[in-house]
């Protein structure tokens, strides 16, 4: 089933909320260097699919392989299926960074705190270290001026950047972007998908929950389009833009909704 | 004034009661208060069940009829087991530890809600935060939810001390020689109530003051800190 050339991959996943099934068996497969986009209408299980990858949500079905090795999983009393160790599913989170829509950011450290407590705590780097990769990661998303701040201080644009710090200090082999620019004002997009396309030109294995079709079409090697639970399209977005409708219906009709 | 330099030593002894009862309570408080935190927070149904009952209990029954039970039906309870397990002799519970276990029962329900309230004004996210970047759950604890829940809990621990510091008083009953109890014999003896009543008023007001003070100070650092 897997081959040895798939960073990160998830098969069969399975996820309901009480008797709502959101997702009905999932599998998706990123190779190194592959950037991909997940698309779909809200209450499509994007989002849900995309937690489940690095279990901030538990399955009721399915896998997870990084590299092709598996990651342990053992189903709990409530049916559901967590990870076996806690050990390694640390090791597995340092490896697989995630970035959220709200950022995220713990309201009470600086913005170099936030970065740097990870690396600190998890990663176990020596407090000088831990800063200097904190601060050359600041720096990379354009904030080495604003280090210092607390959050509360910064646009939105700019947490989600130090949150996109945060997770790039890390070292980490695939960053999980959950709606990424969804929470911010229309005029603060445009300087986060610009950190993101940069990261995607460096060759980072991304894969990216998005509203945003520019970022889907330009940016990523594969698309894959959720409804309803299940993977209606994939394919590359040279594939799957050009003729929509000859790939599906539904496909269509949500490009022709999102153009307007 | 020559009954005040008689009498007044006697009222002030009572200062070190007053002051030890209410930390040692304050200090049981807090433990039920996150015990109570945890039971009312979490996933299962039996413990937010014991939680919830612990805080209708308390909060729904006079303080003064929750230390004499303690107090006389504790005895009675405590003998009585022994008695009837042949484990232990007579024990005599001291006024001190009914006191002090009555008022950290009282004041741990309501720190119960202070704490969970300070628990639930925290953002999900940022422990979800915590949890992707592979905190542990002390790691979490320690670095994302008790530096926050600290400056969010203060207000309302602030007004909880001052009210448990007040309510100590009601250990005179029990016989407890705290300020009250020796201003309400000095002013017997010497026949002049009104004097050390007022004596023991401003001795309250000045313990009260000086903490509110000092829990502002933190609060201050703290508020200084999250902004």
């Amino acid at each position: 089933m897997s081959t040895a050339a798939n960073k990160l991959e998830a098969r069969n996943i399975h996820k309901s909320f009480g008797n709502m099934e959101v997702l009905k068996g999932v599998s998706l497969s990123a190779k190194s260097h592959e950037v991909i986009s997940i698309l779909g209408s809200s209450g499509s299980g994007k989002s849900t699919f995309l937690r489940c990858m690095n279990l901030l949500e538990n399955p009721d079905e399915g896998e997870i392989a990084l590299d092709g090795v598996a990651l342990a999983l053992a189903r709990r009393k409530d049916g559901k299926l967590y990870a076996a160790d806690q050990a390694s599913l640390v090791a597995y989170r340092t490896r697989v960074a995630m970035v959220f829509q709200s950022f995220n950011l713990w309201s009470h450290m600086t913005a170099l705190e936030n970065v740097t407590k990870p690396l600190t705590l998890v990663l176990r780097k020596p407090a000088a270290e831990a800063r200097e990769i904190a601060e050359a990661a600041l720096s990379q998303v354009g904030l080495a001026a604003q280090k210092d701040q607390m959050p509360a201080r910064l646009s939105g644009g700019q947490k989600q950047r130090v949150a996109i710090a945060r997770a790039l200090a890390m070292s980490p082999e695939v960053i999980l972007f959950d709606e990424p620019t969804s929470a911010l004002d229309p005029e603060l997009v445009g300087e986060v998908l610009a950190v993101m396309r940069g990261l995607a030109e460096q060759g980072r294995t991304m894969i990216v929950v998005t509203h945003e079709m520019d970022f889907a079409r330009e940016v990523s090697s594969k698309v894959v389009f959720l409804e309803h639970g299940q993977i209606e399209v994939e394919g590359s977005p040279a594939e799957i833009f050009a003729k929509p409708a000859e790939h599906s219906a539904r496909w269509a009709e949500f490009i022709s909704r999102t153009r307007n | 004034m020559a009954v005040l330099l008689e009498y007044g030593p006697l009222v002030l002894s009572g200062l070190e009661t007053t002051v030890l009862l209410s930390l040692v309570s304050l200090l049981i408080a807090i433990l039920l208060g996150i015990l109570g935190a945890v039971a009312k927070l979490s996933r299962h149904a039996v413990l937010r069940g014991v939680g919830e009952g612990y805080t209708a209990l308390v909060r729904g029954i006079p303080d003064l009829v929750l230390m004499l039970i303690i107090f006389f039906g504790g005895q009675t309870a405590v003998n009585e087991l022994g008695f009837r397990t042949g484990l232990w002799d007579y024990v005599e519970i001291s006024a001190f530890w009914a006191g002090a276990g009555t008022i950290g029962l009282i004041f741990g329900a309501y720190m119960t809600e202070t704490f969970r309230g300070a628990y639930r004004a925290l953002s999900v996210g940022q422990l979800e935060a915590a949890q992707a970047v592979g905190f542990s759950r002390l790691q979490t604890f320690n670095h994302v939810i008790l530096p926050q829940i600290i400056p969010l809990a203060l207000p309302s621990f602030t007004n909880n001390w001052l009210v448990l510091l007040k309510t100590t008083a009601l250990v005179s009953i029990i016989g407890l020689q705290d300020v009250m109890y020796n201003a309400n014999q000095a002013g017997r003896s010497s026949q002049e109530p009104f004097l050390f009543l007022i004596l023991a008023f401003f001795i309250y007001l000045t313990l009260t003051l000086v903490s509110d003070a000092g829990l502002k100070l933190l609060a201050r650092r703290y508020g200084a800190e999250t902004r």
